[in-house]
């Protein structure tokens, strides 16, 4: 039974009864504890409050609490008598019974804690945003005016929050510079060594330089892809040297960009000369050229007038207007003469270059035909020259040209030759290049594969270890005064007894039963001999006197043993009732009924002196 | 946490001892602390050569994105594992990491677009009495004056409303407070 006590009181304890630490069995827990720990039992099973937790220190009320707690008790359906003495006078076996059947009602504790323990990401999400809420909310209002740097610091500068928008800035990024990798330029090595500034150092980027440094990252890596896609879409070698790339993506880059140029020059030009067309219509007018030379005109005409203005001061305004009027018909006049003039020999000009343009033409056509005429000179001196001996000159001419054509034939015939040989390396060349082109993205794709495989790996066994750490937190919280394997090997060990036991019963009950069949048999052999041996001296009986007595003896006989088969059973009885008596006794002993009566005893008189109490303050009253 | 491969090679130059002495590591490595945190340091780094310099730019690249991540010491230190750092360097990058982690990234915090704040409010209360086309009107009418602030700039809000679009306002304003608190725990 030690083990039973314990997890009773273990289970008492972790409900949060007060239960003293030597307390070892269920004989030494106090009234107090026992009814403590039953209202907490109850109080769980029920998920509420309503018993109350301990006696309370008049009688009538301490009656009260154990009345309410075996009514509990039996609402719960516990089905052994209860009442308020099984709480008010407890004895050791019946606390243990009430006991054992709470506690095996008790809730079974959700052990879904690790369920809830590795939750999403949403879950994690709205936790720290819980986190970052409860941050805020208990720091303290305070006045916009005094937001220096929009920032709350807590925990000895070690948290902070924003609590204003003074600070804050749009995330606004200048290019950093920064040393190129590799040295092929030594003048740029050169300067960097001597003269690259560090990134904090550079004064355009003082109020910006984290923006900068991760937009210098972004901007590194988007490029990068950007050329990892664009060499995989061209079908090209993603390994290709930097340089190169970058080479090949200027040229691109420039030829689109003058291409758009050209095209954009292209279409003003056509725009302009639309333009031209349409001046051209007022060319005939002459705008500017006319007026530019009745500036000329006037310039002088301005002259003239001056002086004429001095010599005639005179004159009246009358002769003044009339001679300037005349004056001006008359100079109108000679301007159009001029113009006239102007005209004329523009045109003369224009039919002179015209002629010029022809001569010149006809010159370059009489040259063309110098130079042709002189090459048919030529070729008629060589073949005058060579008339004489025609016959010979043919034959050499001939054989030259056998010789050329032959020279001709020997060089295409070991052209074709190297012409093969080439093809057939530049043939296996590419092959190769392909091959090795193909097996390189393949390994690449595998280094990938890889890489991702690792990646993976790693999440899992860092997933594991949490979830290891996880279980380890669990398994240390749990408690560890229940030695589980020791209880697990007694209760296997109790159960293999109690199967013993089982089976010895059953071997009593087989014999049990043996024996009533044997006692049936015999009384079934008695009866029948019985009733034969009547039969035969009945019989003998009509004949013999002696028989007759001797019959009547049987008869006797038959009764007595029928009396003292009876007397035997009835003694079996009373030998049972006897043991259930003793058993009885002792229960009603181990119940220390004594005890418990002296208790009660004290009690009656406690309730007796209460009651006269109250009378008499009643009475007082 | 991505890093360029440009960034990468810096780092790599970081990390080999003999183009990056153990005394010009930890001068950068205080250096790029000192960026990160926004302080003017006190170091004299005109004295640093191309690789260190190369260095400085990639170990400022890596605390400034890790910051911006928040990243574990652990994936730190395993990253800086991977670009063959040595222990005892990639110790130091992730102490230093730790010790300017939270005030570099109240820096980073404050690189936002926001919207405005609310920080002050004024109110005043107006009574219409009538108007060209009624005798008599006799209603309140509220007139609200909201500062705002946004990065150092005041701004303010002004509107007039009724009793109905106040009561609106304020029960809308009463909603999103309820929300705040659900989120507490």
């Amino acid at each position: 039974m030690d083990e039973v006590d314990k997890i009773i009181l273990l289970t008492l304890r972790q409900l949060g009864t007060d239960v003293e630490e030597d307390v070892a069995s269920l004989a030494d827990l106090p009234t107090k504890a026992f009814v403590e720990g039953a209202a907490r039992c109850i109080n769980t099973i029920n998920g509420n409050d309503e018993m109350p937790l301990s006696l309370p220190g008049s009688m009538a009320a301490r009656f009260r609490v154990g009345t309410t707690l075996a009514t509990a008790c039996q609402d719960l359906g516990y089905g052994s008598n209860i009442g308020y003495n099984t709480f008010l006078y407890s004895n050791e076996d019946d606390c243990r019974q009430l006991l054992m059947w709470l506690i095996e009602r008790l809730p079974k504790e959700t052990t879904s804690t690790t369920g809830a323990e590795t939750l999403g990401q949403e879950a994690m999400l709205q936790r720290a945003i819980t986190a970052e809420i409860d941050k805020q909310l208990s720091c303290p209002w305070i006045p916009p005016a005094f937001h220096r740097d929009g920032l709350c610091w807590s925990n000895n500068r070690t948290a902070w929050h924003l609590i204003s928008r003074r600070g804050v800035r749009s995330f606004r990024s200048t290019t950093l510079f920064t040393s190129e990798m590799d040295a092929a330029n030594t003048a740029r090595a050169a300067y960097e060594t001597t003269n690259q500034q560090t990134i904090p150092q550079q004064r355009s980027v003082a109020t910006s330089s984290l923006a900068s440094i991760l937009a210098r990252n972004s901007r590194l890596l988007a490029s990068e892809r950007a050329r990892e896609e664009e060499l995989t879409a061209a079908g090209r070698d993603p390994a290709l040297p930097n340089e190169d790339f970058v080479r090949q993506k200027r040229t691109t880059t420039r030829r689109t960009i003058s291409a758009k140029v050209k095209a954009a020059l292209f279409n003003d030009a056509k725009q302009e000369v639309d333009m031209a067309k349409f001046l051209a219509k007022f060319s005939g007018i002459e705008l500017g050229k006319m007026s530019m030379f009745r500036a000329k005109h006037k310039l002088q005409f301005a002259k003239e007038d001056e002086a004429a203005v001095a010599a005639t001061k005179t004159v009246t305004d009358e002769e003044l207007k009339q001679q300037r009027e005349d004056e001006l018909s008359a100079l109108q006049g000679e301007v159009e003469d001029l113009e006239s003039s102007l005209q004329a020999m523009r045109d003369n000009l224009a039919s002179l270059q015209s002629t010029a343009e022809a001569l010149a033409e006809q010159t370059a056509r009489m040259q063309e035909e110098n130079e042709a005429l002189t090459k048919e000179q030529k070729v008629r001196k060589r073949v005058l020259d060579l008339l004489p001996n025609a016959e010979e000159n043919m034959q050499l001419l001939k054989d030259k040209i056998d010789e050329v054509a032959a020279k001709l034939a020997a060089l295409a015939e070991r052209w074709e030759e190297h012409r093969v040989a080439l093809i057939k390396e530049y043939r296996d060349l590419k092959v190769a290049a392909a091959n090795k082109n193909s097996e390189a993205r393949k390994q690449a794709e595998s280094i990938q594969e890889l890489r991702s495989q690792a990646k993976q790996i790693i999440a899992d066994a860092k997933q594991k270890e949490q979830l290891f750490q996880q279980l380890v937190q669990d398994y240390e919280r749990m408690n560890k005064d229940i030695l589980r394997s020791s209880y697990t090997s007694r209760i296997l060990e109790i159960v293999k007894s109690i199967d013993k036991q089982k089976r010895e019963i059953q071997k009593i009950l087989v014999e049990t039963r043996g024996l009533q069949k044997d006692l049936g048999l015999l009384e079934g052999k008695i009866e029948r001999t019985f009733t034969v041996a009547e039969e035969e001296i009945f019989k003998e009986s009509k004949a013999n006197p002696a028989a007759r007595l001797a019959y009547k003896h049987l008869a006797n006989l038959h009764a007595e043993c029928g009396r003292l088969i009876d007397v035997v059973k009835s003694t079996g009885t009373v030998a049972r009732e006897i043991r259930d008596l003793e058993d009885q006794i002792e229960v009603e002993q181990r119940k220390d009924t004594q005890k418990n009566l002296d208790r009660i005893s004290a009690d009656l008189k406690a309730l007796k002196t209460e009651n006269k109490q109250l009378a008499e303050q009643l009475r007082k009253k | 946490m991505e890093l360029a491969h440009r960034v990468e090679e810096e780092l790599r130059v970081a990390a080999d001892s003999s183009q990056v002495p153990d005394p010009t590591f930890s001068k950068v490595l205080r250096h790029a602390a000192s960026a990160l945190t926004q302080q003017s340091s006190d170091e004299d780094v005109d004295d640093l050569d191309r690789p260190a310099k190369q260095a400085h730019a990639g170990v400022v690249t890596l605390l400034a994105e890790a910051c911006k991540q928040q990243a574990t010491a652990e994936s730190l230190s395993s990253l800086l594992e991977d670009l063959s750092f040595s222990e005892s360097r990639a110790q130091q990058v992730v102490t230093a990491y730790q010790e300017n982690m939270t005030v570099a990234r109240s820096h980073l915090r404050r690189l936002a677009s926001e919207l405005p704040h609310v920080v002050d409010v004024k109110w005043r209360l107006d009574h219409t009495t009538k108007g060209n086309n009624l005798e008599s009107i006799q209603e309140p009418l509220y007139t609200v004056s909201l500062k705002t602030e946004n990065a150092g700039e005041s701004k303010t809000i002004e509107f007039t409303c009724n009793v109905a679009e106040l009561q609106d306002l304020v029960s809308t304003l009463k909603d999103a407070c309820k929300a705040v608190s659900d989120l507490q725990s």
